[in-house]
């Protein structure tokens, strides 16, 4: 995992989502989990691409039941972009996918 | 990066080990690291590195970690895995000598201090190659437009690998124009090439890490579409309804289809019929044995997909 993707459990995520000054891409994954093992190098190459504009951490699903009731997650993988109270969900499943919608949140 | 950092006598302690474990089916292949998963399951490059961590995985090897889940990927893509009720984490694996054998054949062709981070990027042009053939087996599925969009990904990439670049707005347009490409396919049979062809529409060595897990769900239909012939009426009229069904679900998922995946499914009974059926014990061991047979057709497809890849590994 590269250093720009931070881990966010029930004790940082407020300090590190919640009252982060940008976007946050937030991503429910599991390391047994195919297709989030899939997915991680878009989301890594992701958060290069767009580095001080949108802020990116990863939740272990299997260690952070409560993060996932309150997102409603109930499969993963599972991004969302979340800024201040505001949680929507991200449909992309391929960098390409998911670089439309980004863009859309930092034009 | 230099294979096996360049010594005979550390290629011999990281393959040897394996040799064991592999005959006794206690590795298996995966495109993905796996080392003791649920406790039991570990892959042939798991258990080679003795990791599940890609950075790790390269340190130890000095190879690229896309080639080894590409080279094992090869290896699932030709052979049947499957569990039984009795031991669900066993899995089982069924298929010709010559295709498991690959599963450390590709791991004996590297010479010890080869650079192999040209074999994967080199393989995905071999890939776009083939399928913008005429004579590609999926080739009647694949529309004009998206045919012309994995056209210009293919020629960027062989420009970028004569040294060229290009600006990112250029291949923003690119991506744009294969993302209208793959939205526009008519036929459910088109799809995998269509998000293969739009996933990848990027500077060819950025994307190499994105590859496999895209490669696999098209290598799986074109080994489907190889199969298919060998399907009864029933399993193909099931393949056929699931197929549809896929590309509904993906429209729903890109906004051009006001629907919900349960409102299809309420409203296509036999596209539920064919998803439960697709489930049943009886009618997946069925398949299982249809696609064992049609392995006198997928098994020279996935060779010659493998000797690319070993043409690639003994020239780089």
């Amino acid at each position: 995992m590269t250093e720009r993707i931070t881990v966010v459990n029930a004790e940082n995520y407020e300090e590190q989502v919640a009252k982060s000054d940008i976007p946050v891409i937030v991503d429910f994954w599991a390391p047994w989990c195919a297709p989030c093992m899939a997915l991680m190098p878009a989301v890594e190459a992701l958060s290069a691409q767009y580095e001080g504009r949108l802020k990116f951490v990863k939740i272990n699903a299997d260690d952070n039941q409560v993060l996932m009731e309150e997102f409603g997650v109930r499969g993963i993988p599972q991004l969302f972009v979340v800024e201040g109270e505001k949680k929507t969900l991200l449909k992309g499943r391929t960098r390409t996918r998911l670089e439309a919608e980004l863009d859309g949140l930092v034009e | 990066m230099k294979a096996f950092n360049g010594s005979t006598a550390r290629k011999s302690e990281l393959i040897e080990p394996l040799r064991a474990q592999w005959q006794a089916k206690e590795i298996m292949p995966f495109s993905m690291l796996k080392l003791k998963d649920h406790g039991v399951l570990t892959s042939i490059s798991g258990a080679m590195a003795q990791t599940v961590d890609k950075g790790a995985f390269v340190e130890v090897t000095g190879i690229p970690v896309e080639l080894a889940l590409l080279c094992e990927g090869m290896v699932v893509l030709g052979s049947q895995i499957y569990a039984t009720e009795d031991e669900p984490m066993k899995p089982r694996i069924v298929g010709s000598e010559d295709i498991l054998s690959f599963g450390l054949r590709w791991l004996d062709a590297i010479k010890p201090g080869a650079d192999l981070s040209n074999v994967v990027p080199k393989y995905m042009v071999h890939v776009f190659s083939t399928m913008t053939r005429p004579d590609f087996v999926m080739g009647k599925y694949i529309d004009s437009d998206l045919r012309a969009a994995a056209a210009t990904i293919l020629q960027h990439w062989l420009r970028e690998l004569a040294g060229e670049s290009f600006s990112d707005a250029e291949w923003k347009l690119i991506r744009r124009n294969a993302v209208a490409a793959s939205e526009r396919i008519q036929h459910p049979k088109a799809l995998s090439a269509a998000r293969m062809i739009e996933a990848l529409a990027w500077p060819l060595r950025s994307i190499v890490t994105d590859f496999v897990a895209t490669f696999m769900g098209f290598g799986t239909s074109w080994m489907g579409e190889l199969q298919y012939a060998f399907y009864g009426e029933e399993d193909r009229k099931i393949q056929d309804l699931v197929e549809e069904a896929w590309l509904e679900f993906v429209r729903i998922d890109q906004g051009n289809l006001d629907k919900t995946d349960t409102q299809v499914l309420a409203e296509r009974p036999d596209i539920d019929a064919a998803f439960k059926a697709q489930l049943e014990p009886a009618v997946r061991e069925r398949r299982r044995n249809v696609r064992i047979q049609a392995s006198t057709v997928t098994d020279p497809v996935v060779r010659a997909e493998m000797d690319c890849l070993l043409d690639l590994i003994v020239t780089a």
